[in-house]
C-alpha cells in the first residue's frame, strides 16, 4: 500500500492526520468545526451525485437534509426509537421522498427542475415552520437525545468528530463504488447526452430516480446526525440559503469530482472560522466562491488547467490561440 | 370583503408582474434563468430609498423612481455581461450558478451596508383615501397600481410596435437566425436585461412604499413568487407573465382572506410545482417538443 503519486502521498498524510488528531488535540472548538465539516462533506458529496454526475440541477438539497433531521428527532423523541434505528429510518424516509421527487422531475429541463426543487425546498421549510404541533414551529425542537450506540454514547465534540469522519468516509466509499462501475458510467452518459444514453439502452428513468433516492438518503443521514449532534433543530437551518451553501461547496470542489466535494465542504466550513475576522463575511465568501469558481476554475479548485490555458492564451497575445482560430 | 380582497390581490399582482415580465423576457431570449432578479429588485429599492433621503418629500418621489430603475438596471447589465454573455452556448446551469452567487453576494453586501433592521419609508406617502362600494382605496395604492399598469402596457407597446421590439421577438424566436439577419443580438440581450432589471427596481421602490419596509432579504420571497407567476403564465411569454402575476396575486389574497395567512406561500409554491409538472409551458403556452 505505497502511494504512487504526490497526490496519493498527500491523501495518505491527510487520512493519517485525521486519524491521529483525536489523540493529539484537546480543543472542542476544532472538533466541533471538523464534525460540522464532516456533515457538510456528506451533503456536498450527495448533492454532487445529482448536479455533478447526473446533470440533475437540484436546488433543494436542504429539504432532504431537514426532513432527515426532523424525522430522526421525532422518531427518537415521540416514538422512543433508539438512535441507530432512527438514523437508518430517517435516511430511508428522505430517500423515499427523494425518489418521489425524482420521478416527476424526469421530464423537466434543467431550469424547470431548478425552479421546482427550489419551490419544494421552500414548501418543506414552510411546513416545518407552520406545523407547530408536530415540529415545534419556528422555535424548533429542543432536547433531542444524544446518540446512544449501545456500546458507546456520543457526547463530546471529539466523539462526534470521529463519528462524522466515519460517516463521511462511509458515504465516500459507497458513492465512489457506485460511480466507478456501470451505474456511474450510465449517470455520466445521461448527463452528457440523455438521448444518446437512452439510445444505447441506459434506463434513464430508473437511473434518475435512483440518483435522487441515493442522494436524498445520504442527505437524510446527515440531517439525522446533525439533529442528534446539536440536540436542537429549527426550520431556519434547512432553507434555500443552506441549499445554496452546499452548492457552493460542490462547485468549489468541482462538479463531478467526488473527492473535491470533501475539500469544498472542509474549506468553506473552516475558512470563515480560521480567519475569525472573516466571520461576518461568511455569506459573502460563499457567494464570491460560487462566482469566481464557476467563472475562473469551472472544474473546481483542484483543476487549474482552465486557468493555465487562459494564461497561455493571454501570453501568446491577442488574436492568436483560442479554439475559434484556425486557418 | 370580497371586493377588498380582489383589490388587494390586484395590487399584489401588479408588483409581482413587474418582476415576472423580467423573468419571462430573459428566459424567452436566452432559455437561461437568473436567480439574482430578487436581489436586483432589492438593490433598486435601496437605491430609491437613498434618493428619497436626499431630496425634500415633494421632489423625492420623482427622484426615487429613476434612481431605483437606474440602480437596478446597472446591476442587470453587470449580470448579463459577467454571468450570461461568456456562457451563452454552454450548459444552462453555468449562468444559473453564477447568479446564485450574485444573489448571495448582494444580500451580504446589503446586510453590511444597510444593516439587518427593516428601514421604513422616510415620510408618510399619504395621498388621500376614498371608499367606494365597501372597498377602501388609498391614493398610494392607486398610484402603485396605475404606475405598474402603465409600465406593463408601455412594455407591451414597445415589444409589439418598435424596431427594438421586433428585434427582441426575432432573437427570442431564433437566436442564430436573428443574428444572421443582421440583428445585433448582443445588444438585444443586454437591453433586455437592462429593461427587465429596471422594471424590477421600480417594483422594489413601489414594494417599499406599499409595505413601508426596506430590508436586505426583501427580494427573496417575492422573486420566487414572480418566478411562479411567470411559470404559471408560460415562462418566456411576457403577456402570460402579466396574466400569471395578476392571477397569483388574486389567489393569494383570497387565500389570506378566507383560508389562512400562514399558508399563502405554500399555495403559491404548490401552484408553481403543479404547473411545472402538469403543464410546463404554462396556462397560455403551447407545448414544445424537444428536438434532438
Amino acid at each position: 500500500m505505497i502511494p504512487a503519486s504526490p497526490g496519493g502521498w498527500a491523501r495518505a498524510a491527510g487520512l493519517a492526520l485525521a486519524g491521529v488528531l483525536p489523540f493529539l488535540l484537546d480543543n472542542n472548538y476544532v472538533f466541533h468545526l471538523l464534525a460540522m465539516s464532516g456533515i457538510y462533506m456528506v451533503l456536498a458529496m450527495s448533492l454532487n451525485l445529482l448536479i455533478g454526475f447526473t446533470g440533475l440541477f437540484s436546488l433543494g438539497h436542504a429539504a432532504f437534509y431537514g426532513l432527515g433531521a426532523y424525522a430522526s428527532a421525532l422518531l427518537t423523541q415521540d416514538c422512543g426509537l433508539p438512535f441507530p434505528a432512527a438514523f437508518a429510518l430517517s435516511g430511508l424516509l428522505a430517500a423515499a421522498f427523494g425518489a418521489a421527487v425524482g420521478f416527476p422531475a424526469l421530464r423537466l429541463r434543467a431550469i424547470f427542475l431548478a425552479i421546482a426543487t427550489m419551490g419544494l425546498n421552500e414548501i418543506v421549510r414552510l411546513f416545518l415552520t407552520n406545523l407547530d404541533g408536530l415540529t415545534g414551529g419556528p422555535a424548533g425542537l429542543p432536547g433531542i437525545p444524544e446518540p446512544d450506540l449501545w456500546l458507546v454514547r456520543l457526547g463530546q465534540p471529539r466523539d462526534f468528530y470521529v463519528a462524522a469522519m466515519l460517516l463521511a468516509a462511509g458515504t465516500y466509499l459507497v458513492l465512489a463504488n457506485i460511480l466507478s462501475g456501470r451505474p456511474g458510467r450510465a449517470l455520466i452518459a445521461i448527463r452528457d447526452d440523455e438521448t444518446a444514453a437512452r439510445s444505447i439502452g441506459v434506463d434513464v428513468t430508473a437511473y434518475k430516480v435512483a440518483a435522487f433516492g441515493v442522494s436524498a438518503f445520504f442527505a437524510g443521514l446527515a440531517g439525522s446526525f446533525f439533529a442528534h449532534y446539536l440536540t436542537y433543530i429549527s426550520p431556519d437551518s434547512f432553507g434555500l440559503s443552506e441549499s445554496f451553501a452546499i452548492i457552493a461547496m460542490v462547485s468549489l470542489g468541482g462538479l463531478g469530482n467526488l473527492r473535491g466535494s470533501l475539500w469544498g465542504a472542509f474549506l468553506l466550513c473552516s475558512i470563515p472560522e480560521i480567519f475569525r475576522s472573516l466571520q461576518d463575511f461568511r455569506e459573502l465568501i460563499y457567494g464570491l466562491t460560487l462566482v469566481l469558481i464557476i467563472r475562473v476554475l469551472p472544474d473546481g479548485i483542484a483543476d487549474w488547467r482552465p486557468l493555465a490555458a487562459r494564461w497561455r492564451q493571454w501570453r501568446s497575445g491577442p488574436g492568436l490561440g483560442g479554439e475559434g482560430g484556425g486557418p | 370583503m370580497l371586493a377588498q380582497q380582489l383589490f388587494n390581490g390586484l395590487i399584489l399582482g401588479g408588483l409581482y408582474a413587474l418582476l415576472a415580465v423580467g423573468f419571462s423576457l430573459i428566459v424567452g431570449i436566452l432559455k437561461m434563468i437568473t436567480f439574482a432578479h430578487g436581489e436586483v429588485f432589492m438593490a433598486g429599492a435601496f437605491a430609491g430609498l437613498a434618493a428619497l433621503g436626499l431630496f425634500s418629500p415633494g421632489v423625492a418621489l420623482a427622484a426615487a423612481l429613476p434612481a431605483a430603475a437606474g440602480g437596478a438596471a446597472i446591476l442587470g447589465a453587470v449580470t448579463e455581461l459577467v454571468a450570461f454573455r461568456p456562457f451563452r452556448r454552454g450548459p444552462e446551469m453555468t449562468p444559473a450558478l453564477i447568479t446564485i452567487g450574485f444573489s448571495i453576494i448582494l444580500q451580504a453586501l446589503a446586510l453590511m451596508l444597510a444593516g439587518a433592521d427593516t428601514k421604513p419609508f422616510p415620510f408618510n406617502p399619504d395621498f388621500g383615501r376614498w371608499t367606494a362600494g365597501g372597498v377602501v382605496f388609498s391614493g398610494l395604492e392607486l398610484g402603485i397600481a396605475g404606475l405598474a399598469l402603465a409600465i406593463l402596457a408601455g412594455l407591451g407597446l414597445v415589444i409589439a410596435r418598435t424596431d427594438w421590439g421586433l428585434a427582441l421577438r426575432a432573437t427570442a424566436a431564433h437566436f442564430q437566425a436573428a443574428q444572421l439577419m443582421g440583428i445585433n443580438t448582443d445588444r438585444v440581450v443586454l437591453s433586455a436585461f437592462v429593461l427587465a432589471s429596471g422594471m424590477a427596481g421600480i417594483g422594489g421602490i413601489l414594494f417599499g412604499a406599499h409595505y413601508g419596509a426596506f430590508y436586505p432579504l426583501m427580494g427573496v420571497v417575492i422573486s420566487m413568487k414572480a418566478l411562479a407567476a411567470a411559470t404559471l403564465g408560460g415562462i418566456g411569454n411576457v403577456g402570460g407573465a402579466v396574466v400569471g402575476a395578476l392571477l397569483l396575486g388574486l389567489i393569494e389574497s383570497l387565500v389570506v382572506g378566507y383560508v389562512s395567512a400562514n399558508y399563502r406561500d405554500v399555495i403559491a409554491f404548490s401552484i408553481l410545482i403543479l404547473v411545472i409538472l402538469i403543464r410546463p409551458a404554462g396556462i397560455l403556452g403551447r407545448r414544445e417538443e424537444e428536438k434532438v
